[in-house]
Order: structure tokens, then C-alpha cells, then sequence
């Protein structure tokens, strides 16, 4: 277990595999909360083979200027292939490490964390109020795609007739009774993924984070759908699809897509995301213009 | 293809990029004008505004206000909380103003893009 060092911060799991370079979109995403927020001290948690690379492959002054912490947890995670796509015409399938994202609450050296996604890029200064306030726990209820188009129907419910599907992307927590017993339902959803999949009748193949803290929540509301967790006043998460892609890097915080029609996938439009916070879920986009980012987030100084 | 076809769709495209595009721009403002306090989440929107006015126009110092998700949160200071509203709701309409005043003045996809 991790001592409280700080009182808030942002914390990232990054576990590279043979595709994709987490740890560099990690300090994307750190470089981004130092550019927009006030909390923006940060934490990466990791494991010594990915660090090993990171040193490698990273310059040390661009690593201290993301990370003020750095936590290294050997973990042996399970096979979990997820199938990825890289626009409509590509897919590729990578392991998936995320078994002990629970574990958070014990890592961090903040008393105060929000845990975000590696590929979820902090555009502006929405989350801070959150650290302002006793709120033991928040997350994202709702999300849309940049047509503002609805969710896939598997993350609007569990199943056709199931409870809410949360988004795992943010997770805002604190040390409290609650927040433990949160994270330690988690766990237990983790650990007993065979039972829950046939209680909440989801397709057990891909572990998904989404999944566990959507039945945590559901578990602590008393099985029903209530208020137990803080949704950010209701605002969604903004998704670009594993297959929209990245155009240009216009600035920072200023970026052009393409976003594809699900019907008809030949079709596309642009669009265009300014000063707005974006999980950008098409991993290899992020990695083609990742140099490009950094550049621009770091004045010049690149991996 | 024939000309007047091709033109018909390079509009249809313009015309789904920049609905899109006036999507966003009201997300943004909606984003920007939601006030946080007192663990209450509040919409700086007329109703909200108009309403914490009347009370302090009453003589009301604090009160009781239901927020977004119907909670009920002690604003302590009334005039401090309308300024934060309309603070937030002017900075939520100037951004949208000034973005719709940039949207309507491109005529094309390359000029939304800036490209």
C-alpha cells in the first residue's frame, strides 16, 4: 500500500504490450493534465518491464516533467485479447491489462485521486471542482460519440433489459468508508466474473472495468438504480470511436476528426473538438500523431 | 458524375459538418454554464438566475435551492451564488456567441476546419 503523499492528483495505469505504447499516451495524458488543471499533480502505475522501456525509449526530463510519482506493481494479468479497430477496414486483437485497475485506492499517493484512462485526454479545467467538494466517488453515467450519436446498446445497459453501464474512463474517489467498499466490490466482481456474468447475463469474454464498477454500483444502491454515485452533474463522456480517426493536431487542445457513419461506414464527416475533454478510443490514431502532441504539449521536447 | 450532383452532395456534407459542428459549440456552453456548490450541482440557465434574484429582491440572504438532481443545498450566501451563476452563464453564452458568429461565417468545410 501506497502513503498519502499529496492531497489530490491524477492517477493512469499504463502496461505497454507488443502493439500499443500505453506508457507514451500516459504522458500524453499527464502533459494534458498539467497544461488544463489545478490538480494536476500525477501518478503513473506501472510495472518494471514497461518502466524499463520507458526508460529506454523517454527522455527523463520529458517523464519528470508529466509524473511526480511513479508506482511500480508486478502483476501477473490474465489473458484478456481485445479486438481493436483502427478505422472500419482495419482490426487487430492485443492483450488488454486491466485486472488491477481496483487497486487504485491502495496505490495512490494522493488523498484525493481521479483515475483516468490513458487514452482519455483533459482539455480543460471540468474536473476540478470535484476536488472541492466531499463527493466520495463519481464517475460517468452517460457518453456520446462525435456526431453525438448514443452509445453501442452494450454500453448504454449490461444486457437489452439490464442495469446502466458506467464508464470506468474517470474515476474520481477518495479515502473514505464508502470509496473502500466501492473498490473492494470491484474486486469481488473481478474474482467472481464467471457468477456475475451469468447474473447480469453480459458476454463474459473481454473483462471490462465498465462492467465491474456499473455491478458495484448497482450492488450499493441495494440492487436498484439510485444516487449512490456522483455522475459529474450529468455530463457526458465524449467518445471517438476505435473507428473515427485523428486528422490534424490543429493545437493542443484544439483537434480535427473523422467521424464514421455506423450504418454506412464508407461515409464520414469531419469534426472538429475544441478546449473539450475526449477519450479517444482508437489507440493506433492517438499513436501516429502521439510525437506530434507531444511536441506541441512539451515545446518541442519529444520522446 | 454530373456537376450539379456532385455540387448538391459537397453541400449535404457541409450542411451535416456544420449542424454537427453547432452540436458541439451548445455542449460546450452547456458544459461551461453547469455551477458547482455546496456539493450541489445547478444549471446557470434564466429560471435558476431569475429565481435567486427574487429571493434576495425578498430580503432573503441564504436559502435552501434544489439542484439539477433535486438535492436539496444550503446556499450561505445568495448574492455570492447568483454571481457565480451569472458568471458562469455569461461565460457559457459569450463562447457560444463568438463560436456561432465563426460558424455562420464559413461557408465551406475548410472554413469551419480553418484550413
Amino acid at each position: 500500500m501506497s502513503e498519502i503523499q499529496e492531497e489530490s492528483g491524477i492517477c493512469m495505469f499504463a502496461y505497454n504490450n507488443e502493439k500499443i505504447d500505453y506508457v507514451k499516451f500516459a504522458h500524453i495524458a499527464a502533459a494534458y493534465v498539467k497544461r488544463n488543471m489545478k490538480n494536476n499533480a500525477t501518478c503513473l502505475i506501472t510495472d518494471s518491464g514497461t518502466y524499463a522501456y520507458l526508460k529506454d525509449s523517454m527522455s527523463s526530463s520529458l517523464h519528470d516533467k508529466c509524473f511526480d510519482h511513479v508506482v511500480i506493481q508486478d502483476v501477473q494479468h490474465k489473458s484478456n485479447p481485445r479486438r481493436h479497430y483502427d478505422s472500419p477496414w482495419t482490426e487487430f486483437s492485443t492483450q488488454f491489462s486491466n485486472s488491477n485497475k481496483h487497486d487504485v485506492i491502495n496505490l495512490t499517493p494522493f488523498d484525493k485521486t481521479m483515475l483516468i484512462d490513458t487514452d482519455y485526454f483533459i482539455m480543460n479545467d471540468f474536473y476540478d471542482h470535484i476536488f472541492e467538494t466531499d463527493v466520495p466517488i463519481a464517475m460517468h453515467k452517460y457518453a456520446r460519440y462525435l456526431e453525438h450519436q448514443a452509445p453501442y446498446l452494450n454500453e448504454q445497459t449490461l444486457n437489452e433489459a439490464g442495469i446502466h453501464h458506467w464508464w470506468s474512463t474517470v474515476v474520481y474517489f477518495d479515502q473514505s468508508e464508502e470509496s473502500r467498499v466501492f473498490f473492494d466490490t470491484w474486486e469481488h466482481v473481478k474474482d467472481n466474473w464467471d457468477y456475475y456474468h451469468l447474473l447480469y447475463q453480459f458476454p463474459p469474454g473481454l473483462f471490462r472495468t465498465d462492467f465491474c464498477v456499473s455491478i458495484a454500483n448497482h450492488v450499493m444502491n441495494g440492487f436498484n438504480e439510485n444516487n449512490f454515485m456522483n455522475d459529474f452533474g450529468g455530463i457526458p463522456l465524449i467518445n471517438m470511436d476505435q473507428k473515427d480517426d485523428i486528422i490534424e493536431i490543429k493545437d493542443v487542445n484544439d483537434y480535427i476528426m473523422l467521424s464514421h457513419n455506423r450504418k454506412e461506414p464508407w461515409k464520414n464527416i469531419l469534426n472538429r473538438q475544441t478546449n473539450t475533454n475526449l477519450h479517444l478510443m482508437n489507440k493506433l490514431s492517438i499513436a501516429r500523431h502521439s510525437t506530434d502532441i507531444l511536441q506541441k504539449l512539451t515545446n518541442g521536447e519529444h520522446a | 458524375m454530373d456537376e450539379r450532383l456532385e455540387k448538391a452532395l459537397e453541400f449535404g456534407n457541409y450542411r451535416a459538418t456544420l449542424n454537427n459542428q453547432k452540436k458541439n459549440v451548445i455542449a460546450r456552453m452547456q458544459t461551461l454554464q453547469l455551477v458547482h456548490y455546496n456539493n450541489g450541482a445547478f444549471t446557470a440557465n434564466p429560471q435558476t438566475i431569475s429565481f435567486v434574484q427574487s429571493l434576495i429582491s425578498v430580503g432573503k440572504t441564504a436559502s435552501v435551492i434544489l439542484d439539477n438532481k433535486e438535492n436539496p443545498i444550503e446556499i450561505k450566501d445568495l448574492s455570492e451564488f447568483v454571481e457565480l451563476l451569472v458568471g458562469a452563464y455569461t461565460e457559457g453564452v459569450n463562447e457560444y456567441q463568438v463560436q456561432m458568429e465563426k460558424l455562420k461565417k464559413s461557408r465551406n468545410i475548410k472554413k469551419i476546419m480553418d484550413w
